[in-house]
């Protein structure tokens, strides 16, 4: 299973991750990223990472499980 | 072109180099990958270092953007601690300081900026730049109560200094050659409210002068004078006056035309990142051609660094789309985050356009003829996010009318 991390202590408030993965993210009032609770679609998961390598803080992480393809 | 045998080597190993670095593993780039970096330390974000490692918010342990073991799981081949000393262009091989050679196929330009050095100030103990690590642990070791701390340059690194500075019981005076913090980048509107914000936690402004004196005791910088005739008396001073590239390891490379693709002001690239064969370049060191502006301009952002780091990736590996992003920067002082996306031309009308808390949070948009240019938040980060996607959809419909091939270099 893979899983999403946020430290939501180095969040910068860009909503970068929002418009990645409005499924997966979203911001409280201040702009500090929420995880959104939910079942992690292949999708989902996609778009979670494609969230995480434009934060410009570093703040999400995928912790990968078992991945399906063993590949990188 | 076989990529699978192929080496890229970027040099640079800051945000837009580490993105590049990733980027082309996630894009299933099976060739080598070697990056570069004059540091010691792991690739790291330098925001903080304006911010959370000078009030200790933060610890350098943070700043990591990824773990030793992160670059080992991509096969990257993490060269830390070595200066490049030239690129040869013909040979297609960095020549590093410690003497060893690195061959090329494909050359990722991250080498950013320094900051821009006062000759007056040469040599001058108390006297301080603020780019990486060290020199945040040097400057830290400046800050604390009763402290007289000069900043010269109302920046972005100056204010946000002065904030931190302010927050550990400084007496910080702000020295700046305009008249309004920062109009440039958020406009006037919202560089005034940041002079208040700071006047109001005690920092001193001294708008429109300069300083034409350092004046020292027993070696140690003991204040500057002002071209006003005013003098402060300081124990130490940040200068925040601007950068220069980093490019003096690429001065021989030159476009198919002849003509040096580096200069001071950064390295020219077209609309694909790319300067000339062979070479691409990211982050603040790179000038991409804007379509829209019709000019190379350069971003000295974190967000734009890690955009073009994975921009530079894709183009490597074939795509043919020219490099298109709303710019956007946020900037932290006090209790205050204001950010800014797009960019606020000199002759665009500000107006605050929602507030939130009686005022104290706001959202306001710059237009020029009606259209919307840009949008600045003051506390207001997620209400932002419309004119976000106002800016990106016109930006999109732009693009659909530019091909790179119909762009100049």
């Amino acid at each position: 299973m893979t899983s999403v991390e946020i430290d939501s202590d180095k969040c910068v408030a860009s909503g970068a991750c929002v418009d990645e993965a409005p499924e997966v993210f979203d911001q409280d009032d201040d702009g500090t990223v929420v995880l959104i609770p939910g079942d992690l679609t292949e999708e989902r998961i996609g778009d979670a990472r494609r969230a995480a390598a434009s934060c410009p803080a570093g703040v999400i992480r995928l912790l990968e499980g078992q991945s399906s393809d063993g590949s990188r | 072109m076989d990529l699978a045998t192929r080496t890229v080597a970027i040099v640079g190993a800051g945000a837009a180099g580490a993105a590049t670095a990733t980027e082309l593993r996630s894009l299933a780039y099976q060739g080598d990958i070697v990056l570069v970096g004059a540091e010691e330390h792991l690739p790291y974000d330098r925001p903080p270092l304006s911010k959370g490692l000078l009030t200790g918010l933060t610890t350098v342990d943070r700043l990591w953007l990824h773990s030793a073991s992160d670059y080992a799981d991509l096969d990257v081949d993490l060269r830390l601690g070595h200066e490049v000393e030239f690129a040869d262009q013909e040979a297609k091989t960095l020549h590093l300081a410690s003497g060893e050679e690195i061959a090329f196929d494909t050359l990722v330009a991250a080498t950013g900026v320094s900051a821009r050095p006062l000759g007056i100030a040469t040599g001058i103990c108390g006297v301080h730049y603020l780019r990486s690590i060290a020199d945040a642990n040097a400057l830290r070791s400046e800050l604390g109560p009763g402290r007289r701390i000069g900043i010269l340059g109302a920046g972005f690194i100056g204010l946000e200094v002065a904030a931190s500075a302010s927050k550990l019981g400084c007496s910080v005076e702000v020295v700046e050659a305009t008249n309004v913090p920062l109009e440039a980048k958020v406009g006037r509107e919202v560089g005034e409210r940041l002079r208040v914000l700071h006047e109001s936690h005690g920092v001193r402004f001294h708008m429109g002068v300069t300083v034409v004196e350092f004046t020292t005791s027993v070696g140690r910088l003991a204040g500057v004078r002002l071209d006003n005739g005013a003098y402060l008396e300081l124990d130490a001073m940040l200068i925040g006056i601007g950068t220069r590239a980093n490019t003096a390891w690429l001065r021989s490379w030159v476009d198919a035309a002849g003509a040096p693709v580096a200069d001071d002001s950064g390295i020219r690239c077209d609309p694909l990142g790319r300067a000339c064969e062979g070479l691409y370049a990211a982050g603040d060191i790179a000038a991409y051609f804007d379509v829209r502006a019709s000019s190379h301009t350069r971003h000295e952002h974190r967000m734009n660094a890690g955009e073009q780091g994975r921009f530079v990736a894709r183009s490597i590996l074939g795509a043919n789309e020219a490099f298109a992003a709303v710019p956007f920067f946020w900037s932290d002082q006090y209790d205050v985050k204001i950010q800014v996306i797009g960019t606020p031309g000199a002759d665009a009308a500000f107006t605050i356009e929602e507030t939130f808390d009686d005022s104290r949070r706001f959202v306001g948009a710059f237009r020029q003829g009606g259209e919307l240019v840009a949008a600045a938040g003051w506390n207001a980060a997620k209400h932002l996010q419309p004119y976000r996607r106002e800016l990106q959809s016109q930006l999109l419909a732009g693009r659909a009318n530019a091909t790179p091939e119909r762009i100049p270099h």
